[in-house]
């Protein structure tokens, strides 16, 4: 039993509570760790989306925790994205060499707020590029390992936000995210604006579902339609259209590919989608739609000019 | 592992009703309460006195359970009332950053970081047999070690408090020991297996910081550490950084640390200043032996009621002088003699206490104590000095000091060494250990070694040496 699970702070993922637990006793062993948490010392890897042990966790809980499995599947995991029942869950694990994402600003009215900056759900939403709430790009791990990166040997467990190093684009993909001045983002750097701006919508969508207020069903209807009723001659709106279609029934692999969303919607939807249920499927759909409906009139625009 | 739930109550004072912490602690007692509440009578039944005598001889051990509170168990109750409630002040786990602080304290602490005093701490130093510990448990028994929140002014907060923990220093007084003490400790009144947790950290630098942080998560309200006279036994230097340890964990933590000790501890206090200044935090409580005045015969009064001879003894005042000659207001051989003197009076089938049947037992059964009883009888302070667990004014120290400023470092003793707090600093690799009885005579005895025994006590009362135990609280 382990008496000291930390309260969650409001849209904390729930593998970050077990990294604020493993921080607040100091980071024990994995194995040690694993022990404590669910009993015995089968290797656990505590996935980003739902950790699989986590029933066993919670069992392990003191009998009185105010934690609930039900409030924590839907106010700190990633399920709804896949599922909106939280009664019944998709255990997920960790897409290997996975990202994990953090905003600046986020870390520091944390900092400020909470003592402390935490992991957030709302950052780790597959293909979320942008803040919601401040506008911001969000930052990558340094290392694909997530936050599990080997230090003199030695591998470190379940670290917090700002135990490991951040940067603000993947290796393979150098300067896929730079910003405007609007953004309050570092200046000097070429960012398309409605490109930031439509992940900006994503993100918010996406987080609306997280709390469980989006009519993300109207939102793609209504979208669909107005993209149906776009002049047929417009051929990017027309290849986005066609993309779209396949790409629900197509197939991908790997989720992680989603960074190259803004800039390969085709290619990189078309590795993802198959992969993805539940209503994230539909905020693809919904941010494809947008793309025609923001992106192309402007680049149309650009083109007449 | 079930815990006691909180019960959040009022007393009307703001900083103590808004905070958790408090407020599920019992009631603050005043001291009428405080009298019932420490007392301990356990079940006596005149019958008993008619049973057979083997079952008798048994009955009498009900004796070690009495627990009768006098003024220095009262003023004590109080001291630690305010201590935990003063750490506490400061702590509030439904403060959002709370735990977040407390993990960034916790890796602060360090032996080597000379940090200010923040005097939230005291000490308890009393002759060995004065009965601190057993006064100790009785306190702390007021109130429940673990209380667990749930729900605090509509607010969903899990926590468990750990209200006090008790630990003995270790008889080598090494700082790993007690580390790996303090998390069995824990473990123990939790049901958690922080002990197996950190098998594998072993260094001191990474147990250190778990002790600070394990205090924190669990909002330790008060750490005591019986019997902290070990640490003369620890190595050069771990004396200081043990105390140096107590006084981070006290400062960064805000946790409060209670050394209880006999006089032997006073030396090692001392030498450290910012030890000493945050003994006084409360008020250091020292424990002399009872005087012979109303104290004693309210211990007595109250030891009286349990007799198991045939014949009910009335407490006369020959009875009462005869029992404090003997045991000279060391209210652990006076239970003890009490005890052994009905035992003795059932099998030799006297079946009545009689000062002659006391002063035999006194003679066979202290037999190991007779010659320090002798020296508290005659006052032969000179001779006092010699045990370690017996408290010698201060006084005598201070003169002995004054008197003798050229006595080598090395051989300086644990009572010259009680005043000389600026003399420490000059004299970082002097051993902490101090074998007083083993050097023959000490700093107090040089300075009466040329007195007449008899009459030390009123020579030196006369130089207003004798401190009055009023004054050194």
């Amino acid at each position: 039993m382990f008496p000291i699970f930390p309260n969650p702070f409001p849209d904390e993922l729930l593998f970050g509570l077990l990294t604020r637990l493993s921080h607040s006793l100091l980071h024990p062993s994995q194995s040690a760790l694993t022990t404590l948490l669910v009993g015995s010392s089968k290797v656990f890897r505590p996935s980003i989306f739902f950790p699989s042990d986590f029933d066993r966790v919670l069992g392990n809980l003191p009998g009185n925790h105010t934690l609930g499995k039900i409030d924590l599947v839907s106010k700190h995991t990633l399920h709804p994205l896949f599922d909106q029942d939280p009664s019944a869950i998709r255990y997920l694990g960790k897409p290997k060499g996975c990202y994990l994402f953090s905003c600046e600003s986020c870390r520091k009215s944390d900092a400020s707020e909470y003592g402390i900056a935490y992991w957030h759900r709302s950052h780790q939403i597959p293909g979320a590029l942008v803040c919601y709430r401040h506008r911001t790009p969000l930052q990558w791990s340094l290392s694909n390992q997530g936050p599990h990166p080997r230090e003199s040997g030695r591998q470190r467990f379940l670290l917090m936000p700002e135990e490991i190093e951040w940067m603000y684009s993947p290796p393979e993909a150098p300067g896929l995210l730079t910003y405007r001045d609007d953004y309050h983002i570092p200046s000097g750097t070429k960012f398309d604006k409605c490109e930031l701006e439509s992940w900006f919508r994503f993100h918010q969508f996406s987080q609306s579902i997280l709390s469980g207020v989006s009519m993300i069903d109207d939102y793609c209807d209504i979208v669909w339609q107005r993209v149906s009723d776009l002049d047929s001659d417009e051929s990017y709106a027309d290849t986005i259209r066609k993309s779209v279609k396949s790409l629900l029934r197509r197939s991908g692999r790997e989720i992680h590919y989603l960074y190259r969303l803004p800039r390969n919607p085709e290619g990189a939807a078309r590795a993802v989608l198959e992969t993805l249920y539940g209503p994230i499927r539909k905020i693809y759909h919904l941010i494809f739609l947008l793309e025609a409906l923001s992106i192309v009139p402007v680049r149309a625009k650009s083109t007449e000019a | 592992m079930s815990y006691t739930s909180a019960d959040y109550k009022k007393c009307g004072l703001p900083e103590f009703d808004c905070n958790p912490l408090i407020s599920a602690l019992p009631p603050v007692l005043t001291d009428e309460e405080a009298v019932l509440a420490l007392s301990r009578r356990p079940m006596y039944d005149p019958g008993v006195r008619s049973l057979p005598a083997h079952l008798r001889q048994h009955a009498v051990n009900a004796i070690l359970h009495l627990f009768q509170p006098l003024s220095q168990h009262i003023d004590l109750e109080d001291k630690f009332s305010r201590m935990i409630r003063a750490g506490y002040e400061r702590r509030i786990p439904t403060d959002l950053r709370y735990f977040a602080t407390a993990s960034e304290n916790a890796r602060k602490v360090s032996l080597e970081s000379k940090s200010t005093s923040a005097a939230l701490g005291f000490n308890l130093v009393g002759t060995s047999g004065a009965g601190k510990t057993t006064a100790i448990n009785r306190i702390l028994d007021l109130y429940p070690q673990v209380i667990e929140h749930t729900r605090y002014k509509g607010q969903d907060i899990y926590h468990v408090q750990l209200v006090w923990l008790k630990l003995e220093c270790p008889h080598d007084g090494s700082i790993k020991a007690i580390c790996y003490h303090f998390l069995e400790k824990v473990d123990e009144a939790l049901g958690t297996s922080y002990r197996k947790l950190y098998k594998s950290r072993s260094t001191l630098d990474e147990l250190i910081p778990i002790v600070a942080q394990t205090a924190g998560n669990h909002t330790l309200g008060a750490l005591v550490i019986d019997e902290i006279q070990h640490l003369s036994t620890a190595k050069s230097g771990g004396s200081s950084r043990m105390l140096n340890f107590f006084v981070e964990l006290t400062n960064r933590m805000s946790m409060p640390v209670m050394l209880v000790g006999t006089p032997k501890a006073i030396s090692l206090m001392s030498r450290e200043l910012r030890s000493a200044r945050r003994a006084c935090g409360q008020g250091e409580a020292i424990w002399y032996n009872i005087p012979q005045n109303e104290e004693w015969e309210i211990l007595l009064e109250g030891l009286w009621e349990y007799q198991y001879t045939k014949n009910m003894t009335p407490l006369t005042a020959e009875i009462s002088d005869v029992l404090y000659d003997e045991c000279q207001g060391i209210t652990d051989f006076a239970v003890k003699l009490y005890m052994l003197s009905q035992i003795r009076a059932i099998s030799q089938g006297i079946e009545i206490i009689t000062p002659a049947l006391i002063r035999s037992v006194a003679s066979d059964s202290l037999e190991s104590a007779k010659p320090f009883l002798y020296s508290l009888r005659t006052r032969d302070f000179s001779s006092l000095a010699n045990y370690e667990d017996v408290i010698v004014p201060i006084g005598f120290a201070r003169e002995a000091k004054r008197r003798t400023p050229s006595v080598p470092k090395s051989k300086k003793t644990a009572s010259s060494q009680a005043s000389s707090v600026e003399d420490r600093k000059s004299k970082k690799s002097a051993s902490p250990r101090s074998k007083q009885s083993s050097q023959g005579p000490t700093g107090i005895a040089s300075v009466h070694a040329e007195s007449d025994k008899d009459s030390n006590y009123s020579k030196l009362e006369e130089k207003g040496l004798i401190a009055d135990k009023d004054e050194l609280d």
